[in-house]
This record gives C-alpha cells, sequence and structure tokens, in this order.
C-alpha cells in the first residue's frame, strides 16, 4: 500500500499548516522547511502530528522519540519559539493554526530534526554524574534522611533532553562550558550526604569553563519542559566555590 | 601550563573565579552606597556652584577624598571584571586568559592611580595645574 492510499481525508476537519525544518547532508547542503496540511484532532501532541506526516506525507522525515511520555528526553525540539517535548505537547496548548518545528537550536543537525548530542553528553561525562564513596560500603542499602533527600527534589528530575544547554549563550560561545543540565547534575551530587567526593567536584564545576561562564541568563530556566530551576543549581554551586576558599567543606 | 595542572584535561582550566565573582558582588554593592553618597554631597553638601573655587574646596575634604578613591577603584575593579567575563565568554586559551586577566590589572591599577593624583592634588597642598 502506497503512502497516499491510507492517507485521511481532510473534509470537515480541524486543518493545521504544519512547517518543519529539513536537512538531509546525503542530497544537499541547503536546509529548508517542508510545509503540509495536517488533521488535527482533540489531544493530538506534536509527536503524534510528526507521526502522521512521517505515514502519509515523507516516509524520510528523521526525528528522534523513545517513551513518548515525557521521561526519556528524546524528543525535545523547538517548536512555535519555545523549546518544547514533542511527545508532552498538545497541538491544543500551542493555540496556533500554523505550527513550526524545528530541531534543538545551536547544536549540529544530523538530518531533519535529528541534532548531534555528542557534546551534550560528553560534558554531562565530564562531571562524573554518579555517587563516589570513600569509607567501605554499608551491607544493605545506603540510608538517607528524608529531609537530605528532599534538598536534591528539584535536580533528580531531569530527563536530559538538552533543552537548556541548547537555549544557553554560554554553550553556544564557550564550546568547553559545562552547560546547565551538568551542573544541575553536578549540584544533586554535592547536595547528597552519602557523596564523598566534594573535593573532586568543587574543582570541575569551580573552573573557567564551570559556574563562572553562568550569567544568570535564565535561558533555561525558561526552555526545561520539567520546570527545574538550573540557575539555583549553578549559583549554590557558586556559593559552595566562595565557602570552599574560606575554609568551608 | 603550571605543575598542579599536569594531567588535567585542557578544558579544566582552575582554579576558577571564585573570589572575582565574591569581590564583584562586594564592589557593586558598596559601589551602590558610594554612589548614593557621592550624589548627595554634590547636590546638597556645601557649596554646589560649579566654579573653580568650589570644587577646590570639595577636594580638600578628607571625606569626599575617601568616598571618590573608593568610587574610582572599586568602579574600575568591577567595569574591568565585567570586560574581563565578557571576554572570557569566548572561549580563550588558557593562555590568552591569564594575559587577559594581567593587561587588566596593570590598567586598572594604572588608572586608579592616574585618577588619584587628581583626587589628591589639593589635598597634598598643590593644584592640579600648579595653582
Ligand atoms: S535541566 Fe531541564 S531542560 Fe535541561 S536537560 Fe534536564 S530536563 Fe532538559
Ligand atoms: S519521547 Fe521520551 S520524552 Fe518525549
Amino acid at each position: 500500500m502506497s503512502i497516499t492510499d491510507t492517507k485521511p481525508q481532510l473534509k470537515g476537519q480541524n486543518v493545521a499548516t504544519v512547517n518543519i525544518f529539513r536537512y538531509d547532508p546525503s542530497t544537499t547542503d541547503e536546509a529548508h522547511y517542508d510545509s503540509w496540511q495536517v488533521p488535527i484532532t482533540g489531544s493530538m501532541t506534536v509527536l503524534d502530528l510528526l507521526f502522521y506526516i512521517l505515514e502519509h506525507e515523507d516516509g524520510s522525515l528523521a526525528f528522534r522519540y523513545a517513551c513518548r511520555e515525557a521521561i526519556c528526553g528524546s524528543c525535545a525540539l523547538y517548536v512555535n519559539g519555545t523549546y518544547r517535548l514533542a511527545c508532552k505537547t498538545q497541538l491544543k496548548d500551542l493555540k496556533a493554526t500554523e505550527i513550526n518545528i524545528s530541531p534543538l537550536p545551536h547544536l549540529k543537525v544530523i538530518k531533519d530534526l535529528v541534532v548531534d548530542m555528542d557534546p551534550f553528553w560528553e560534558k554531562y561525562e565530564r562531571i562524573r554524574p554518579y555517587l563516589i564513596t570513600r569509607d567501605d560500603l554499608p551491607e544493605k542499602e545506603f540510608l538517607q534522611d528524608p529531609a537530605d533527600r528532599l534538598k536534591m527534589d528539584d535536580m533528580v528530575d531531569c530527563i536530559l533532553c538538552g533543552a537548556c544547554y541548547s537555549s544557553c549563550p554560554q554553550c553556544w560561545t564557550d564550546p568547553e562550558y559545562l552547560g546547565p543540565a551538568a551542573l544541575v547534575k553536578m549540584n544533586r551530587f554535592t547536595v547528597d550526604t552519602r557523596d564523598q567526593a566534594n573535593q573532586e567536584r568543587t574543582k570541575i564545576f569551580d573552573n573557567e569553563h564551570g559556574v563562572w561562564r553562568c550569567h544568570t541568563i535564565f535561558n533555561c530556566v525558561e526552555a526545561c519542559p520539567k520546570d527545574i530551576n538550573q540557575t539555583y543549581s549553578i549559583q549554590h554551586l557558586k556559593r559552595r566555590a566562595v565557602a570552599r576558599r574560606f575554609g568551608g567543606k | 601550563m603550571s605543575v598542579r595542572d599536569q594531567g588535567q584535561p585542557a578544558w579544566l582550566v582552575g582554579p576558577g573565579g571564585a573570589m572575582a565573582w565574591l569581590l564583584q558582588r562586594l564592589s557593586g554593592f558598596i559601589l551602590i552606597i558610594l554612589l548614593a553618597t557621592h550624589l548627595l554631597l554634590l547636590h546638597y553638601g556645601g557649596d554646589q556652584q560649579l566654579v573653580f573655587a568650589s570644587v577646590t574646596i570639595r577636594l580638600k575634604t578628607l571625606l569626599f577624598i575617601i568616598i571618590d578613591t573608593g568610587l574610582l577603584a572599586l568602579g574600575l575593579y568591577h567595569g574591568l571584571n565585567g570586560l574581563r567575563n565578557v571576554v572570557l565568554d569566548y572561549d580563550l586559551s588558557r593562555r590568552a586568559g591569564s594575559v587577559l586577566t594581567t593587561v587588566l590589572w596593570i590598567v586598572g591599577i594604572f588608572m586608579t592611580i592616574y585618577g588619584a593624583t587628581a583626587l589628591y592634588s589639593f589635598w597634598a597642598g598643590r593644584g592640579v595645574f600648579g595653582g
């Protein structure tokens, strides 16, 4: 069955004009936008819309997704001028009949809506995003006070979608800057009472490519689909770095 | 590369700017107070005419000289450190970063001394123009 055979009729339906960024380095050096008319149903998400186009209009459209429930962080896109998770964003919330979909800005495009996330993951690795302990491991699990667990409540919600990294002007100008997501994770481990690597961690964030590059622009806070306050975490790390200079831990 | 940095990856340029960050905030806070005092003194303190004689009197007042020296030094620190931050945003090499910091310190110290000579000349009993 060809693609057009299954295409639903648009008659009597709400229709949106969808413009999608296209780029295929194997055929051309030029990027462009393709436009389609797509029938809209009540709870349709941006991801559903991409599937509609993939199934009925152009089977070569490339985009990322995995969980479809706002937890894997694969589907972050730039939709009508804001950072969005495609799977979490319902079209009716966009309140627009024209929908423009682009890949995450300021990252290298691999194809269409798929960007190269390598720099993002490289920074993430640099901060050693795992628990480091020096003492002998406990017999059973690590116990933690609920009050201490609460301190990292905001930071553990990060799904590593990269929206904040893509939105941060410091990441655009300094390719070595750790970026908001990695610093949020760094803060998550520095406030973790079980972690014992504060000294090594400070070296990594108290660094000209670390927290000091953040000028509290708040783009990351605005971009985050999980409403994480990255700037708070970064400022917290700055205060920690200063405290260490005066003998704090 | 210093001994301390050996074995560290190139991106780890440190130790970072904790003190510069703290001093930027402190100087900013003190500048607000000094600036307000400076303006109040200019508008409400003593003879407010903008003539040579009244300016001379002002520049012989120790409080005014202290406030203005503070404004000069902290204003320069705050401004030049701000400039340093802007330039560092563009991924300078470690070496270029240190050269920049050194040059800005030299410029700042020179300008503070240069500005202070004008502020202190009446206090020292000599006019700026030898009068
Ligand atoms: S902090 Fe928010 S925007 Fe940044 S990667 Fe995590 S979930 Fe995405
Ligand atoms: S598909 Fe996993 S977050 Fe959207």
